[in-house]
C-alpha cells in the first residue's frame, strides 16, 4: 500500500481553466513555487479545451507562459478533500497514479462553472448533450459526418458551440436562442462599447450564415428509440419537429463551489465572495474566475492575475490599474448578459412526472412532493445521493423546488477508496 | 499524425488515437449506450467534462469517466449498456 | 374511551410505537421538532441482525427481526433477506463462532457454522487466510427511513396525529410546547438524543459514527459481512474503535462501516478514524481498493447508560414512559420495543422479558 506523496508548494491553484492558469503564472512570475491541478488532460479549461497540439489561438501565449513558467502541473488530478493544518492549507488529490497530497501556503481557487441542465422530456437520450459538453467533444476529435444537429437553449456559448458543430461536419438544423427578439437587442449597445466582441459575433454570424437562429424558441422534447432521433421545439405557440441526432443544448453555467465551500469560503449571491485581491474569506484562499461569478474568460484572465500576485503576496493595485478595469468591464458585461438570458418560465413547465429529475439516481420529476425541502427529498427519493453528488440535479432541484444547496461533505469528488482511506498521519 | 493504438471495447477490437478521449473514440465507434440506469435506460455522455458521471465504464477492472480517460494502447473497456 | 398516549419523537421507534398503540385501540398524537425519521434514523445502516451480547440483547433482536420479518412491507423500505456473514480472522474468534452458533441454536434461529473454503464460497471477495465465519441466513436489510415512514404513515392512516412542532417542557400527565399544553394517560419519551433535554436523568449520549457508500459494484458482496469481534468495539466505553461492516444494497452500492467515539455532536469527520475505518474494511476485501466512496457522513448513535435500551415506565414519575437509549439497535428492534412499550402501557402480551430494560432513575 503506497503513501501518499505529498508535493509542497508556496501556492497550489485548483483548475487549469483561463483563470488557473493565469493565476499560476503570475504567482511563478512573482517567484513562487506554484502547483496546478485539474481533472482534464491538459490544462485549458472548458473554453480553451483542445486535442494535443491544437491550442486555440486566443490561449497560445498564455499557455506557452505557463509551460515555460516552472509551474508543477498535475492533469488527471480531483481534488477531494482540503483542510488547515498548522498555518498551511493540505488538499487531497484522486489521480489515476494515486492519491498525491499537497501542502500549500496560500490557495487559488479557480474551479470553474459546469453547465445547467434544464430538463425536458427526453433529455436522457443518448445523443442529447450540453452545449459546451458537445463543443468539447468537437474540439476532441468528435466527428459528426452531415448528421443532423441543433443547437439550443441560452447564452453566448450557443453561437461558438454551433460554429464549432458547422466546422467539424455537423447539418446545423437550427441555433433556437430561448430569449426572445427583444432582449437580445440589449446586446448592441454592449458590441458597440467593445469592438473586439462585436468582431467575434460578426465573425460567428458570417460562420453561421444560412443556418436558422430562432431567438424565442425552445426544444419541448426530445424523441427517439435508444437514442435521440428528432426534437420537438415551439416559440410557445407553434411547434416544429426537426430531424436530429445530436442536440447541443446550453442554459448556462452553475459555478463549482464545492471545495471553496468545504473550505469554509463564504458564499453571498450564489458564488464565492472576495475582497479586491481576491481573497476569500477563508484564510489565504483566494478564488477567480466563474467561481466568484459567472463572467467569461475576460474577467476569468483578469481576476486570476490578480489572484496569483496576492496568493504569492505581491499584489499591489497601484500598479495594475489595467487589470482592475478590466475585472471591473468584464464583470459589468457577465451582469448584463445574465440578466439579456434569464431563462424564461416556459422552462419550467416542461418536465412530465416521468422526466428524469436526478439521472444518477433515477428519480423522476413525479416522485418529488413539491411541499418536500431539500433534505426531505433526499431520504425520501435519494435525488443527488448518485455520483455526480448532486452537480447535474442540485441546480434543477433548486429552480424547479426551490431546494438549498446541501450541506457539502468529504469526498468533494468520487475517490477510490484505497485512495481515501490514507489519513494525513501516515504521509510523510 | 498522431499514434493510433489498439484497445478493445466489450470485447471487440478498436483502433483509436494514443492520448486521446475515450469517450470521443467510443461515440466515434457508434456507442451509444456507455451505461444503463437504475431503471434501465442507456446513457451517454452528458456533459463531457466529469461533472455528470453519465459516461461511466470500466476500464482495465476500474470505473472512469470516459471524457476524462485518454486512450492507451491495450486498454479493455467494458460498458454497461 | 380509548386510552390517550402522547409521544415524543417521530424516529424509526416513536414511529413504530405509535404503529402498534393506535393498533390496539390508543388515541396516539406523536410530536417531531425536525424531520421525522430524520435523525439517528436517517443516518442508520439499516441492517436486521440479531446480536447477543446478552441473553436480553439476543431476545430483543431476534423478536425485532421475527416481527420485521412479519410485515408485509413496500418498495420504499427496500428490505432484502441478505443474511449476515460473521467473519473469523483467527482461530479465537472460531471459538466465539461457534459460541455464537450455540446461542443461536437455543433460540431457534439458523445459523451455519462455515470453515475457511465455505466462507470462500460464500464471500469470494474476502481475502483469504481468514479462519471462517458463521452464516446467519434470516438477517435482513432495511432502508431505515423507508421503514419508519411505513410505520409513521401506517399509524396516521389509522388516525394517529403528527405535530411537528418542539416539545418544550413534560409536565404531570402531559407536555407543553410552543401552541400549547397536551394532556394525555401516557407520554412516551423515544426522542433519541433530544431526551436528555426533557429529562435531564436520562442520559442519552451521542456515539459518533461513521459511514461511506461507494458507487455500483453489484455481485461483490452478497451477505451482510461483520467482523466477530463487532461486539468488543460496540460495548466498549473508552476512546475510539472501529470494527468491519459492510452492507450490500439492493442498488448494487455498498455501505462500509463502522466507527465509534465520544466526540460530543460534531458532524465533521474524524479523517484518522475515517481512515481506520476504510484500512480495516479494505483489509478484509482488497477489492475495495479501487471501488469509488461518493459519499462519507457521520451520525450518533442514541447511547444509553447500560448496553440495553430502556424500554419502560420512568420510576417515581406516574404516566411517564422512556423508549431510549439503543444506541446501534434501533432499527432492528423498533418493533419489539414497541412491543414491550405497548405492554407496560395497556398490559398487552410481549414475548419478551420486560425486566432488563426497565430505566432506572
Amino acid at each position: 500500500m503506497a503513501e501518499p506523496a505529498v508535493i509542497r508548494a508556496d501556492v497550489a491553484v485548483v483548475g487549469a481553466g483561463p483563470a488557473g492558469v493565469a493565476a499560476a503564472v503570475a504567482a511563478a512570475g512573482a517567484g513562487k513555487r506554484v502547483c496546478l491541478l485539474d481533472e482534464g488532460f491538459r490544462p485549458g479549461g472548458q473554453i480553451w479545451r483542445h486535442r494535443a497540439g491544437a491550442v486555440p489561438p486566443a490561449a497560445k501565449a498564455l499557455l506557452a507562459a505557463l509551460a515555460g513558467s516552472g509551474v508543477q502541473i498535475l492533469a488527471g488530478a480531483g481534488v477531494f478533500d482540503g483542510w488547515r493544518q498548522g498555518d498551511a492549507w493540505r488538499l487531497a488529490a484522486a489521480t489515476p497514479g494515486g492519491r498525491v497530497d499537497l501542502e500549500a501556503g496560500a490557495l487559488v481557487l479557480a474551479c470553474g462553472a459546469r453547465e445547467l441542465f434544464a430538463p425536458f422530456p427526453g433529455w436522457t437520450l443518448p445523443g442529447v448533450l450540453g452545449a459546451g459538453g458537445g463543443q468539447a467533444l468537437l474540439k476532441e476529435g468528435l466527428e459528426l459526418r452531415g448528421e443532423p444537429v441543433v443547437v439550443a437553449g441560452s447564452g453566448p456559448l450557443l453561437l461558438p458551440a454551433a460554429a464549432t458543430a458547422k466546422r467539424h461536419g455537423a447539418k446545423l438544423g437550427a441555433v433556437l436562442e430561448q430569449a426572445p427578439w427583444r432582449r437580445l437587442l440589449a446586446m448592441a449597445p454592449l458590441l458597440a462599447a467593445r469592438p473586439g466582441k462585436a468582431l467575434q459575433a460578426l465573425g460567428l454570424g458570417w460562420d453561421l450564415l444560412g443556418t436558422p437562429y430562432r431567438p424565442g424558441w425552445w426544444v419541448a422534447e426530445a424523441l427517439g428509440s435508444g437514442r435521440l432521433e428528432q426534437v420537438r421545439i415551439t416559440d410557445g405557440r407553434r411547434e416544429l419537429l426537426l430531424d436530429c441526432r445530436w442536440l447541443f443544448c446550453g442554459f448556462g453555467l452553475v459555478p463549482n463551489l464545492e471545495l471553496g465551500r468545504l473550505l469554509g469560503c463564504g458564499i453571498e449571491a450564489g458564488v464565492l465572495r472576495v475582497d479586491g485581491a481576491q481573497l476569500t474569506t477563508a484564510a489565504r484562499v483566494h478564488a477567480a474566475g466563474e467561481v466568484c461569478g459567472v463572467a467569461g474568460v475576460d474577467a476569468a484572465l483578469a481576476e486570476g492575475r490578480i489572484a496569483g500576485l496576492a496568493a504569492a503576496g505581491a499584489w499591489d493595485p497601484a500598479a495594475h490599474a489595467g487589470l482592475l478595469r478590466a475585472r471591473l468591464r468584464a464583470r459589468a458585461m457577465g451582469a448584463r448578459m445574465e440578466a439579456i438570458f434569464a431563462l424564461r418560465a416556459e422552462l419550467l413547465a416542461l418536465p412530465r412526472p416521468d422526466t428524469m429529475v436526478c439521472r444518477c439516481e433515477d428519480v423522476p420529476f413525479g416522485a418529488i412532493d413539491p411541499a418536500w425541502g431539500a433534505r426531505e427529498t433526499k431520504l425520501c427519493t435519494r435525488a443527488g445521493m448518485g455520483p455526480c453528488q448532486g452537480r447535474v440535479c442540485g441546480p434543477i432541484l433548486a429552480r424547479h423546488f426551490g431546494h438549498g444547496a446541501d450541506t457539502v461533505r468529504i469526498p468533494v469528488k468520487c475517490v477510490p477508496l484505497g485512495q481515501l482511506m490514507m489519513d494525513q498521519e501516515r504521509a510523510p | 499524425m498522431a499514434e493510433r493504438c489498439a484497445i478493445s471495447v466489450d470485447g471487440r477490437p478498436l483502433t483509436a488515437e494514443v492520448g486521446e478521449s475515450l469517450a470521443v473514440a467510443l461515440l466515434r465507434e457508434g456507442v451509444l449506450a456507455f451505461r444503463a440506469s437504475r431503471s434501465g435506460q442507456h446513457r451517454a455522455p452528458l456533459c463531457a467534462m466529469g461533472t455528470c458521471y453519465e459516461c461511466l465504464v470500466t476500464v482495465d477492472g476500474r470505473q472512469v469517466r470516459a471524457c476524462l480517460e485518454p486512450v492507451r494502447a491495450g486498454m479493455a473497456v467494458l460498458t454497461h449498456g | 374511551m380509548s386510552p390517550s398516549a402522547l409521544i415524543v419523537g417521530a424516529g424509526i421507534v416513536g414511529a413504530a410505537i405509535a404503529d402498534r398503540l393506535q393498533a390496539v385501540g390508543c388515541a396516539v398524537t406523536l410530536f417531531e421538532a425536525d424531520l421525522p425519521a430524520g435523525g439517528a434514523t436517517a443516518a442508520a445502516m439499516g441492517h436486521l441482525v440479531v446480536l447477543d451480547d446478552s441473553p436480553a440483547q439476543l431476545s430483543l433482536c431476534a423478536r425485532g427481526l421475527a416481527l420485521w420479518r412479519r410485515e408485509r412491507l413496500p418498495a420504499s423500505c427496500e428490505r432484502e433477506t441478505r443474511g449476515t456473514v460473521w467473519v473469523a480472522r483467527d482461530a479465537g474468534e472460531m471459538d466465539e463462532a461457534r459460541a455464537k452458533a450455540e446461542r443461536y441454536a437455543r433460540i431457534g434461529l439458523a445459523a451455519e457454522l462455515l470453515d475457511p473454503d465455505q466462507l470462500r464460497a460464500a464471500e469470494p471477495a474476502l481475502r483469504p487466510g481468514l479462519a471462517g465465519g458463521l452464516r446467519v441466513p434470516g438477517d435482513q436489510v432495511l432502508y431505515p427511513v423507508g421503514g419508519a415512514r411505513f410505520l409513521l404513515d401506517r399509524a396516521m392512516a389509522g388516525g394517529a396525529v403528527l405535530r411537528r412542532e418542539r416539545v418544550r417542557v413534560l409536565e404531570p400527565g402531559g407536555l407543553r410546547t410552543d401552541t400549547g399544553l397536551f394532556k394525555a394517560d401516557a407520554v412516551i419519551l423515544a426522542a433519541g438524543l433530544g431526551c436528555t433535554a426533557l429529562l435531564p436523568e436520562l442520559a442519552i449520549t451521542p456515539r459518533k459514527g461513521h459511514l461511506a457508500i461507494t458507487g455500483r459494484v453489484p455481485g461483490l458482496v452478497r451477505h451482510q459481512l461483520i467482523e466477530l469481534g463487532y461486539l468488543k468495539s460496540a460495548h466498549g466505553r473508552d476512546g475510539a474503535s472501529v470494527a468491519f461492516n459492510v452492507q450490500p444494497r439492493a442498488t448494487g452500492q455498498l455501505l462500509i462501516g463502522s466507527s465509534r467515539e465520544f466526540a460530543g455532536l460534531d458532524p465533521a469527520p474524524n479523517r484518522e478514524l475515517l481512515g481506520r475505518m476504510l484500512r480495516t474494511a479494505l483489509d478484509y476485501l482488497p477489492a475495495l481498493d479501487q471501488v469509488p466512496v461518493l459519499r462519507v457522513w457521520t451520525g450518533f448513535r442514541p447511547c444509553g447508560p447500560g448496553n440495553l435500551p430502556m424500554v419502560g415506565p420512568w420510576p417515581g414519575r406516574a404516566g411517564l414512559f422512556v423508549a431510549a437509549g439503543h444506541e446501534g439497535l434501533g432499527i432492528t428492534t423498533a418493533l419489539a420495543t414497541a412491543e414491550l412499550a405497548a405492554h407496560h402501557l395497556l398490559g398487552t402480551e410481549t414475548m419478551l422479558d420486560p425486566a432488563p430494560f426497565l430505566p432506572h432513575g
